[in-house]
């Protein structure tokens, strides 16, 4: 398998008004043609952030200080947003996003939305890009086509408008769809049936799937590989499989400890102690040193780097790099 | 995707959601609403048809008739005469015209220059939002009334400097109301969507941003036709309307006022009063019932199908 998408040392700030927020820290990662890779982390820590970028679709206080993102070879930071309108964003990458109910311009029927994605970049007539649609519904299993694609995003379910938004984000064949958090506003059923579809999509059209989430049950159920991002920095990066037996990063560690199990019933859950850092003043070395329950006194000024320390398993951590004290 | 009957026709029609059908059918359930377009239509066909339906044309736009002065209201006269004998319900029937030309023109100019100023200033943002806004305030600063007398007093007398100076009042709030809209709607996730599927900037501006900022703009422009002829009412009767003959609602106070006659004989204060009454209010109805309309949210979905 080839990369599809490589994020190589992202660095990425916020100037605000209060200063300078180190947003993203050398954030690296890649994602194979077919694959659906999981990022997860918590609220605030540069797993939405590190997406956009990849569309090029940051807030305007967002200054890139250095890493390449390339897709299929080609450096995304340097085309134009032109470029990036006609020939990227829709039709090489697309995004889906957590709210599905505010994600459709409510003033548009949802066929008519999804055709004007198709018309802007295809240059197809309306009746040829309403064909499409319908087509397009039925894919994403919505049922009864005709009469959605009349509808207004208000007279459908969270699910249908969720379907719709995966739609039109697939409406020019896209190789890889990035969804944040696309599960986190709808209910648990609904959470199944869209789990569900993109794993169809996955597999019947080998489309690439970064899912930004921070529930490791879905990416679990989903994800060929998993990246474990901390305050704006990549913890760990790992097959599914290998991440829950065998987690190297002491936060991943605490991470999977924090969750709660069956077969831990009746015992306290774990939490990670202290708090997450201020990204305007993020601790110098390792951003996760003084959580760490393993630190020495060299994570406290050197950063790890992620480096392969076992077959195909990514890991940012001193411990790994032979550092003892 | 095999046999597919293709809705092409009836999804297009249903694609934009402010079809002007759509919004009048709407209108039509509520009461109030429906009163108000009734009242405005009633007006509007009075004032087409006003040298038809006028009792007497000659004497509605001007020429008097001393022998029959300051009648009051009878079978010949409902409306009663003024001081110069002219058949007030003539003189207020000819007068529909101009009010409805005033408070129409005022808005029409007034609107689009408000409106393309507040996108303007929300969407690109920067130093074109701060020089916009902050000369916005600047006209803001100023009671709508006081800024369009001393326009309308340097531009001269008449019906077009009393447009001109009213929609120059007026166009601010349009742009303070979208700008406002605009900040808001751009922040919503459909416009980041619309961008993450490859839409220009142009477009997204025009069919996501714009239409969705236009509610409060478009309704408080339906109430402004009122406001608009009330203004231009209140500047005719300061003396600054078209001179006497012509049958301006505001000029017609002005005159009767002067002479003493409206303080004396009611019906002249009366009559002229409630036209003026009605029209502004039919156009607050129809304002009131547009608000409901244009939130997508109030709708119910037995209507749309």
């Amino acid at each position: 398998m080839t990369a599809l998408l490589e994020i190589q040392d992202l660095s990425l700030d916020f100037e605000t008004e209060d200063g300078t927020a180190k947003v993203l820290d050398r954030v690296s990662l890649t994602i194979d043609e077919g694959e659906a890779f999981g990022l997860v982390g918590e609220t605030g820590c540069g797993k939405t952030v590190t997406a956009l970028s990849i569309l090029r679709l940051l807030p305007g206080t967002a200054r890139i200080r250095g890493g390449a993102v390339r897709l299929a070879g080609e450096d995304l930071l340097a085309k134009s947003e032109e470029e990036m309108n006609r020939r990227i964003r829709g039709r090489w990458v697309s995004m889906i996003f957590q709210d599905p109910a505010t994600s459709l311009n409510p003033l548009y029927t949802a066929g008519y939305q999804v055709a004007d994605v198709i018309m802007e970049h295809e240059g197809l007539t309306r009746e040829e890009a309403d064909r499409r649609v319908l087509g397009l519904f039925r894919q994403v299993g919505l049922p009864d086509p005709e009469r959605i694609a009349r509808s207004y995003p208000h007279e459908l379910s969270g699910g249908m408008q969720q379907r719709v938004m995966v739609s039109m984000a697939l409406a020019c064949q896209p190789k890889l769809l990035i969804a944040d958090e696309p599960t986190t506003a709808v209910d648990v059923t609904i959470q199944a049936q869209i789990l569900e579809l993109l794993r169809g999509l996955k597999q019947d059209l080998g489309l690439s799937i970064l899912l930004i989430t921070h529930n490791l049950g879905i990416v679990a159920e989903l994800c060929d590989r998993v990246g474990i991002m901390y305050a704006g920095t990549v913890a760990e990066v790992a097959p599914v499989r290998e991440l829950f037996r065998a987690p190297k990063h002491p936060y991943t560690q605490a991470l999977l400890r924090a969750l709660p199990r069956t077969d831990a019933r009746g015992h306290a859950l774990e939490a990670i102690g202290g708090m997450v850092p201020s990204l305007y003043t993020p601790p110098p070395g390792c951003r996760y040193h003084p959580r760490c329950e393993f630190a020495m006194a060299t994570c406290a000024h050197r950063r790890p780097a992620l480096l392969e320390h076992a077959a195909g398993h990514l890991t940012s951590c001193l411990l790994y790099e032979g550092v003892t004290e | 995707m095999a046999t597919v009957t293709l809705p092409g026709v009836r999804m297009r029609r249903a694609g934009a959601f402010v079809s002007i059908r759509n919004m009048f059918r709407l209108i039509l359930r509520d009461r109030l609403a429906t009163v108000g377009l009734g009242l405005i239509v009633l007006f509007v066909v009075v004032a087409v048809f006003a040298p038809f339906l006028a009792p007497y044309p000659e004497e509605g736009v001007g020429q008097s008739n001393v022998a029959n002065r300051l009648q009051p209201p009878s079978l010949a006269h409902p409306f009663g005469t003024d001081d110069f004998g002219r058949d007030l319900l003539s003189r207020v029937i000819f007068g529909a015209q101009i009010a409805l030309t005033v408070g129409v023109l005022t808005v029409a100019l007034a609107f689009p220059i408000g409106v393309i100023l507040g996108v303007i200033a929300g969407y690109y943002r920067g130093r074109t939002e701060e020089a916009t806004m902050r000369v916005t305030d600047m006209f803001l600063a100023f009671p709508p009334i006081l800024l369009a007398f001393v326009i309308a007093a340097s531009l001269g007398r008449g019906t077009f400097a009393i447009i001109i100076a009213i929609a120059v009042s007026f166009w601010p709030w349009y742009t303070r109301l979208v700008y406002i809209e605009v900040l808001k709607v751009r922040q919503q996730p459909y416009v980041e969507a619309a961008a993450a599927v490859g839409l220009p900037g142009r477009r997204i501006l025009f069919r996501h941003v714009l239409p969705n900022a236009l509610a409060p703009a478009a309704v408080q422009a339906s109430m402004d036709v009122g406001s608009a002829v009330l203004i231009a009412a209140a500047l005719s009767w300061l003396g600054l309307g078209p001179p006497p003959p012509t049958p301006d609602w505001g000029v017609m106070f002005n005159n009767a006022y002067l002479s003493g006659s409206l303080i004396t004989y009611w019906w002249i204060g009366l009559f002229l009063g409630l036209s003026l009454f009605l029209l502004v209010l039919a156009f607050n109805l129809v304002g009131d019932g547009l608000r409901d309309v244009l939130d997508p949210k109030l709708r119910r979905r037995r209507i749309l199908l």
